[in-house]
């Protein structure tokens, strides 16, 4: 076989170009990560409710690990399960995704079942999953009757 | 004065430092993404605890007993390896993801090394083949999943070391080396007869690094592998109900398959040859099931990962015919080239990889004729190249095909840029799961562990926990196309 040009043909140039861009582009990006910046799997900030919401317990337990209060109300931002921003505590963001094994997590993770916090969860889980009230329950939440709910008003305080 | 054959082989070494480089560069990236994925649950604790508890010793002893199907001594070690390295440094992670760093950068710096990179002609084919690779399906399996070592990668890395001895002069150490590589494949999972495989297609085809001796040292080495299978193990092949599996258009659960094939495993043995050889040339069907082909058959939309992996896989699938069909009068006279010898082991090891995967078929096991289609994608690609270059440099047909040829380029390169995004998927996954790996355990039915079994269990699942893998819904930027363009089995 005969040697290439020492000017690399049109189908040359054609064939390396899409690989060298993806090189050049490769190379920018992990230099960039070296720098701290996250280029190659950039990604929003999750609050401990957002990561509760979309299921993703992992991040919800780093972000605890990290500090986070596993009580505290958090923002739910649009897109999100709601179309607005919203405001909820983890537990409240456990029972909307409606899975036990999430509610769990969130209890071990420290959340507060019981009380007002409870009494409230269990009203909520009327509204959102009602098969959830019997794990509210066994983990340590007083049961309310959905009538007495309705007085509590529960619902109103975690609309926007 | 600079004499031109000075000036050829400056340039030849720049060539063949640039493909390096773009070998290395890609590795780096991939690793990147490789460090992010923690250890997965299922295989990965199930042997990390028998390591834990048996020594080596026990472990093949327990191989070796009457009734035993599988004898995997070098897996053992692999595993025990990366517990013992695991436990001195107190982090299994870094053990395991040590070992596979050093498994992907040896991997493609040796496939640069194949490829003989001498002009800009060889380094823009030699960038698609790196770029298939890691691009094709039959890859991705090799490297989002550890045991804590990927043996399936690891037979990958001695597929490649297997053609680099036997692209070479003739030596006793080659001979010697082929002996030992090939045992050590072959005695780490059963897919590792395909290096005998590559070493008797190679001397066939001329290749001479391993001389007659080497391969009848290799030959012995499958003799006794037959004997520890079929006389001290009870031989048997793996059951129908051992996993789920497809055929056709739908996928079976293990009951199901019993149900429906036991009269009949001929046709759902050959049917999973047959998947494993086409998979290799069309990206489909996958582990037996032809997604495809269901696809179009019931008018539904084909997804775009999808036709990328298939357009991109049967277009390069052509081009390797169409360099068949180009070099055909001289292999009818049994003249065969360097490059012709890469294509032909190729077509070997396709047909005996399939042949391997009649019980049972998924990606992972196809990976060594995976790794040898890119190979063979080379000499091919370069060929297309070089015929272009001097007959119709100019012409309209020429840029048309000069055209078609960089969109080849462009679905590998689109398809080794989407990997990425499937990991993100898998250490999504990978997390969920060992944050109720309690439940996982109470699952298996496994016997209780001992405090030394759970302390290593906790340890990899905290590890596992603290990787901040970003949510691969959420995940922004050139992920967001890059999560549509990968083909999630």
């Amino acid at each position: 076989m005969g040697r290439a040009p020492v000017r690399p043909s049109l189908a040359t140039v054609c064939v390396a170009m899409p690989p060298l861009v993806l090189a050049a582009t490769t190379a920018v990006m992990l230099l960039a990560t070296a720098l701290g910046m996250r280029p190659l799997w950039p990604r929003t900030p999750l609050t401990p409710a957002e990561a509760i919401e979309i299921g993703d317990e992992a991040a919800f337990i780093r972000l605890v690990a990290a500090g986070a209060d596993p009580n505290a109300r958090s923002s739910v931002g649009p897109g999100l399960g709601r179309d607005s921003t919203r405001m909820r505590t983890p537990l409240e963001a456990a029972i909307i995704r409606g899975q036990e094994r999430t509610l769990e997590t969130v209890r071990k993770m420290g959340a507060s079942i019981s009380g007002d916090t409870g009494r409230d969860a269990v009203c909520l889980a009327y509204e959102e999953t009602p098969d959830l009230i019997p794990v509210l329950v066994r983990y340590g939440a007083p049961f309310v009757e959905e009538d007495a709910c309705r007085v509590r008003g529960a619902q109103a305080r975690i609309a926007p | 004065m600079i004499e031109p054959v000075d000036a050829e082989r400056s340039a030849a070494s720049m060539w063949r430092r640039a493909a390096y480089c773009l070998a290395l560069l890609l590795a780096t990236a991939l690793c990147y993404f490789l460090v992010h994925v923690p250890l997965q649950i299922s295989d990965d604790v199930t042997n990390l605890i028998g390591a834990e508890a048996n020594s080596v010793g026990e472990i093949i002893a327990g191989e070796l007993s009457p009734g035993a199907t599988y004898f995997r001594p070098m897996l053992t070690l692999a595993v025990n390896g990366a517990f013992e390295a695991g436990r001195a440094i107190n982090s299994y992670f870094l053990a395991a993801k040590t070992i596979q760093i050093a498994q992907v950068v040896v991997l493609l710096l040796l496939v640069v090394r194949l490829l003989r990179v001498e002009t800009a002609r060889d380094f823009a084919a030699a960038s698609v083949a790196l770029l298939a690779v890691v691009g094709m399906h039959t890859f991705f399996f090799t490297v989002h999943e550890l045991y804590p070592v990927n043996t399936y990668m690891t037979i990958l890395v001695c597929c490649a070391v297997m053609l680099v001895l036997c692209d070479g002069k003739g030596s006793l150490w080659r001979d010697l080396a082929a002996a030992g590589v090939f045992a050590f494949a072959i005695f780490t999972i059963e897919t590792g007869v395909l290096l005998w495989v590559i070493a008797i297609a190679g001397f066939a085809t001329g290749f001479r690094g391993v001389s007659l001796r080497g391969v009848g040292g290799m030959t012995a080495v499958l003799v006794l592998f037959v004997v520890v299978k079929f006389a001290l193990l009870s031989g048997e092949m793996p059951a129908l109900d051992e996993r789920s599996a497809s055929f056709g258009f739908r996928s079976y659960g293990q009951q199901e398959l019993v149900a429906t094939f036991s009269d009949r495993r001929p046709l759902f043995y050959g049917a999973n040859v047959v998947s494993s050889i086409v998979t290799v040339f069309a990206a489909e069907p996958r582990a037996g099931l032809w997604r495809f082909a269901r696809a179009i058959v019931r008018g539904e939309t084909v997804p775009a990962a999808m036709l990328l992996n298939v357009i991109t896989s049967l277009a390069s699938s052509l081009l390797l015919f169409w360099f068949v069909r180009a070099r055909w009068t001289a292999w009818r006279r049994l003249a065969f080239e360097r490059d012709d010898r890469i294509v032909l082991v190729f077509f070997a090891v396709v047909i005996a990889n399939g042949c391997v995967s009649f019980p049972y078929t998924k990606d992972a096991i196809v990976s060594p004729a995976g790794l040898l289609f890119a190979l063979a994608l080379y000499p091919a690609l370069r060929a297309a190249l070089q015929r272009l270059d001097d007959e119709a440099p100019r012409r309209r047909a020429g840029v048309a095909l000069a055209c078609l040829l960089g969109l080849l380029s462009l679905g590998w390169t689109l398809r080794a840029a989407a990997v990425p995004a499937g990991l993100l998927y898998v250490a999504n996954g990978y997390q969920l799961e060992w944050v109720h790996v309690d439940a996982w355990l109470v699952d298996q039915g496994l016997p209780p562990y001992s405090s030394g079994q759970r302390q290593v269990i906790a340890r990899v699942g905290q590890e596992a926990l603290a990787i901040d893998v970003p949510n691969w819904r959420l995940v922004g930027g050139w992920m967001r196309w890059a999560e549509r363009l990968f083909d999630r089995p």
